[in-house]
């Protein structure tokens, strides 16, 4: 079983991860963009499933 | 050769797909809700000109939606009537759209069930995400991402089983289309000897004519490469468990079976315990509705399924009547915290009848025929059992003044016309007038179901407890 502790560590770093993407999200090459999209989701989908997002739109601000 | 691995040591040993979801708390999941819910509100209200409307004209305001018995009682139920009409040929997805088509990633549509289908627009998202929807059943009954699958199906544009493909794929596993040009049962056997598959997906009428099929061709199908099925598209293997049985035996498999409806199409997984489904809670919320009072059910007792949808946000659902009528029970003996629906889909609120995977309605039936050029209003639906496969004919009376030479004529139009509308071929037959039988209101029974007792006992199981 997976400790509250090591959920609330990875939700912090891919919180951290997420920041880090958006940065990158308008770099202007489409392969790059969409990856880090998809990627993106990906991301907003695990801290969706740890009960921390609560926006079911990855397009909008980062939850903190 | 490379000797990585799909998932880590950890990972292969968990019990669940995803143990922190699945048994998260009530109460946690329930403020989640909550807050997500509030989330789904505001944004439907600001992008959605169907709910802005529906809201408007029912006076909600989301602020005052502080929990979620206010969320049930102040927001207003929302069905599949209230959506379709706006649907037209130059607004494809209607009202009922929350983004730009250019972010449209696929369409997809209901079975057609009302004579037209109901369209829905997924996003790139929501793609994968629903399809994940299905992973906890794949993984509660045992299969694996190094596991193999076989859709036994046509990809047309029903959603529930392009999910399910989107789940196996998202799942890490192997996918084998069982579509194609000139595609037969036979033609899938062989494909089943040839590539082995480990996992079946198709519906539980189409799975045991497969496995009939099979044994014409000197093949044993519980001697195959097939170690688990996964059901959907009707009740089955979860609901029904005579036809588990006789999954489980004729595959020599292990059975499991989701919940869905076409619209919004995540599934509801079932339980590793057996005999009903898990909600899933990541994806939505649901409650069980008494359809007479309107009230929230307890616990045990049977109600309409209501769900509100989390997973695109291109077309939404709120408070969605799915018309299932089923058992929620709040603890389950597998540890899996998500809503329990115990003994699975145990009926509809409206009158239903699933032939082949597609769901019809009687109403939609009659619509057509009683609009139907040379056919008049009394016919009957009679069902029968062949094959393990549900078979319905339609008997209509022809109107008084078409001649019995245009009898067979006017069927063949008629079977088009509900293949065209239903989407399913019927048998059609055209009878003399006054042929068929008259109840005392003048009326004839519409139903007339000739399949065998112990099968309709199985049936009827499913509605005793409220009738």
């Amino acid at each position: 079983m997976v400790t509250q502790q090591e959920i609330e560590k990875m939700v912090r770093d891919i919180k951290q991860a997420r920041r880090l993407i958006k940065e990158h999200q308008e770099i202007g090459v489409p392969e790059i963009e969409r990856s880090l999209r998809i990627a993106d989701m990906n991301l907003h989908w695990v801290l969706w499933v740890c009960g921390e997002a609560v926006q079911y739109l990855p397009d909008l601000p980062l939850e903190e | 050769m490379y000797k990585g691995k799909l998932l880590s040591a950890k990972g292969y040993q968990a019990r669940y797909w995803n143990e922190y979801s699945q048994t998260m708390p009530r109460e946690k999941l329930n403020e989640l809700h909550l807050k997500r819910i509030k989330n789904v509100l505001r944004y439907a209200y600001e992008t959605n000109k169907f709910y802005r409307e529906l809201y408007d004209r029912h006076k909600v305001n989301i602020d005052d939606i502080k929990t979620l018995d206010d969320f049930k009682y102040k927001v207003p139920l929302t069905d599949k009537p209230m959506i379709q009409p706006s649907q037209t040929p130059d607004n494809l997805y209607g009202d009922n759209l929350s983004v730009d088509e250019s972010f449209i990633a696929g369409h997809y549509a209901t079975s057609g069930t009302t004579g037209k289908p109901l369209y829905e627009a997924w996003e790139d998202y929501a793609i994968w995400r629903i399809g994940q929807s299905w992973c906890p059943a794949y993984w509660s009954v045992g299969i694996r991402p190094e596991d193999t699958f076989y859709f036994a199906f046509d990809f047309g544009g029903f959603a529930g089983f392009w999910s399910a493909y989107f789940g196996a794929l998202r799942f890490g596993a192997k996918v084998i289309s069982g579509a194609g040009v000139g595609m037969t049962t036979e033609k899938r056997i062989q494909q089943i000897l040839e590539l082995k598959p480990t996992v079946l997906v198709a519906t539980p009428t189409y799975t045991l004519h497969m496995a009939n099929a099979a044994r014409e061709m000197g093949v044993d199908p519980a001697k195959t490469s097939i170690k688990y099925y996964v059901g959907a598209g009707e009740p089955g293997s979860a609901s029904i468990p005579m036809i588990r049985k006789k999954i489980e035996e004729a595959w020599g498999c292990k059975c499991a079976e989701v919940l869905g409806v076409s619209e919004p199409p995540v599934v509801a997984p079932t339980c590793e315990e057996g005999d009903g489904f898990h909600e899933e809670e990541m994806h939505q919320f649901a409650w069980v509705r008494d359809p007479d009072t309107g009230k929230e059910v307890n616990e045990g007792d049977v109600g309409e399924r209501i769900i509100t949808n989390f997973s695109n946000y291109a077309t939404i659902w709120i408070n969605y009547r799915t018309h299932d009528l089923v058992r929620p029970i709040y603890s389950c003996p597998c540890g899996c915290t998500w809503l329990y629906y115990k003994g699975g889909v145990l009926g509809r609120t409206d009158h239903m009848l699933t032939y082949k995977g597609t769901n019809i309605y009687q109403s939609a039936v009659e619509n057509i025929v009683s609009s139907f050029p040379g056919a008049s209003d009394y016919f009957q639906l009679v069902l029968t059992r062949e094959n393990e496969e549900d078979l319905m004919t339609i008997k209509v009376e022809a109107k008084e003044d078409l001649p019995p030479e245009q009898y067979a004529t006017v069927a063949e139009k008629l079977r088009m016309e509900l293949k065209a509308k239903i989407g399913v071929t019927l048998p059609v037959e055209v009878v003399p007038v006054q042929s068929l039988p008259r109840s005392a209101g003048g009326k004839t029974r519409r139903v007339i179901d000739l399949r065998p007792e112990d099968y309709r006992m199985e049936l009827a199981k499913k509605y005793k407890s409220f009738e």
